[in-house]
């Protein structure tokens, strides 16, 4: 048994102090995560639109050069 | 070996290999930023075609590792950013392990070291091509038989095209390369490499929630984004609730369920990236000035994830290339073994052997392997990811001991501590924060692929938020700290602070 504890002490030991320091973090408030999250998402989004538009111009690019 | 050293080797290449040169003076804000945009659309412009290669007609093997290296198949990023991002995990590993010896406040060892960098990246492009064009990946393959038998448009490459396509492939990855000095180089924000994997995982999740272009399957033409194949499917099915199942679980192209998963990992990491605990400093000059010095939770952001799936990017691309050169050997199919995809022919998924055990790949006709492998990728993905969490503190210097330093050159201190225990206690959060970062966000990642539903969609926006947050983070830093906010003509869009 001694043993087995030994085996499975590191793992528990390991996820307690994990938990404790997320415990310990400083965590967004709801509305500022809210704002972040709409903030980031439409920028990321706005970046994917664009992205695809330019991806767009390949289709003249291929019937001209294939 | 004590005399020469590797990196004096490499003096010789240093004049052949171009070099982005360092700008003149400090790039100001908004040509940064004007940079920063511009290289991107060049990154996503070289997407074209290969000559004497039929991007819609070969098989994808890696579809589920591409989404995390801005690379598209059959395409001039074949590789995407793999070849520069792998010599420069190789090169800044086996300097933090001291194999090669360098001192990086010489600048002449700086530059050496870049260009070993990049002619590793040159040379891992050409071997990546060399081993898929070898292995008929570029094979065109008829996935729906709208060309007649023989024609020209299946035959497959000659040796002579094929070393043309390996030259192709080799100087557009040197161009890649190139792209992604420039913003390191400081004419742009970010690391590179960070900024191509974030433009294009943007794309991609847009593409695959809103796409308008139409793609020819065996089912009729389809639209490439689920949101909109959804509402295709509403008018034009009989049945309503064909339509809704379909938009959910399609295989071919982007489903809905893959781009919610991925809209919802999204949101998860968004909430990680802003849990930071706080260190209080105060400045041993001015009295009674307390600040916070914040540390990240996901204190490596999206490294370890772009390190694991390089890895096993590598590996797949070896493996690929020697179960086919080597087909029928039993070694190399215990190593992973591919099959084309039956229905629609797009892509060809791993479906057995060890590579499989560690991939996202759709699963296989084998119900064991099947079962296992959830358990078997999750944890490589993470404990690989972990792993390289501690480890790569130290060698990108940004480790407790250089973060003291700073401190140190700033004249901070950590209220109610001791000058000497400085980097003790820098430590106690340093190192739990970048292993614990990254446990969660690659179990995160890890989760939501493992059933091999995701196609690399996930993971995918998941490295590119995180890679694009700490792209962020360098221009929100600069934005405040140089005073760019007066005399910037953004500034009606950004926000003072």
């Amino acid at each position: 048994m001694a043993e087995k504890d030994k085996l499975t002490d590191a793992p528990v030991e390991f996820v307690k102090e994990g938990v404790q320091f997320v415990r310990k973090c400083r965590k967004p408030t709801k509305k500022e995560y809210v704002q972040l999250v709409r903030a980031v998402g439409i920028g990321f989004f706005m970046m994917g639109v664009v992205g695809y538009l330019i991806k767009l111009i390949h289709i003249p690019i291929r019937y001209l050069i294939v | 070996m004590s005399g020469i050293r590797l990196l004096d080797l490499i003096k010789p290449f240093a004049s052949i290999v171009p070099e982005i040169e360092l700008p003149y003076e400090k790039s100001i804000f908004d040509e940064k930023v004007v940079y920063t945009i511009a290289i991107a659309v060049v990154y996503l412009l070289l997407g074209l075609p290969i000559n004497g290669v039929n991007d819609e007609k070969i098989a994808d093997p890696f579809s589920w590792l591409r989404g995390t290296f801005a690379s598209q198949p059959g395409t001039l990023l074949e590789f995407g950013v793999l070849p520069a991002v792998l010599s420069a995990f190789l090169w800044q590993i086996l300097a933090g392990l001291k194999f090669i010896r360098i001192d990086f406040h010489s600048s002449n060892d700086r530059q050496l070291f870049q260009t070993l960098q990049k002619i590793t990246s040159i040379v891992f492009g050409l071997t990546f091509a060399a081993l898929l064009a070898f292995a008929d990946y570029f094979e065109p393959i008829d996935y729906f038989t709208r060309t007649p038998e023989g024609s020209e448009s299946l035959l497959s490459p000659s040796f002579m095209s094929k070393v043309l396509i390996v030259a192709e492939l080799t100087v557009s990855n040197t161009i890649v390369t190139l792209l992604a000095e420039l913003l390191d180089k400081g004419y742009g924000f970010g690391p590179g490499i960070l900024a191509f994997i974030t433009v294009s995982s943007a794309t991609t999740l847009s593409t695959s929630l809103l796409g308008l272009t139409t793609v020819w399957t065996p089912r009729g033409s389809e639209s490439t984004g689920a949101l909109v194949q959804f509402i295709r499917n509403l008018f034009s099915a009989d049945s309503y609730s064909y339509a809704i199942y379909e938009a959910f679980t399609r295989q071919n192209l982007a489903n809905l369920t893959q781009v919610y998963v991925a809209i919802a990992a999204f949101i998860v990491v968004v909430y990680l990236s802003n849990c930071r605990s706080e260190i209080s400093i105060k400045s041993s000059k001015v009295r009674s000035m307390v600040s916070v010095y914040p540390v990240k939770l996901v204190y490596c952001g999206a490294i370890p994830l772009i390190f694991t799936y390089a890895v096993l990017y590598a590996f797949n691309i070896v493996g690929f290339s020697a179960s086919r050169i080597f087909a029928g050997n039993k070694f190399v199919e215990l190593l992973g073994s591919w099959e084309l995809e039956p229905e629609f022919k797009r892509t060809s998924n791993l479906n057995s052997g060890l590579l499989f055990l560690i991939s996202a790949a759709p699963s296989s006709s084998n119900t064991i392997l099947n079962l296992i492998r959830p358990f078997t990728y999750i944890s490589f993905v993470v404990i690989v990811s972990t792993l390289f969490s501690e480890a790569w503190p130290g060698m990108s210097g940004s480790a407790p001991k250089d973060t003291a330093k700073q401190f140190k050159d700033q004249d901070l201190a950590l209220v109610g501590r001791r000058d000497i225990s400085v980097s003790k206690e820098l430590a106690k959060v340093i190192i739990p924060s970048a292993r614990i970062g990254a446990i969660i966000t690659s179990f995160a990642a890890a989760f939501c692929e493992c059933s091999g539903r995701s196609k690399g969609l996930t993971y995918g926006t998941i490295a590119g938020i995180l890679s694009g947050l700490s792209i962020l983070e360098e221009l929100v830093q600069e934005w405040q700290q140089t005073g760019a906010a007066a005399n910037s003509q953004l500034s009606q869009f950004l926000p003072t602070q």
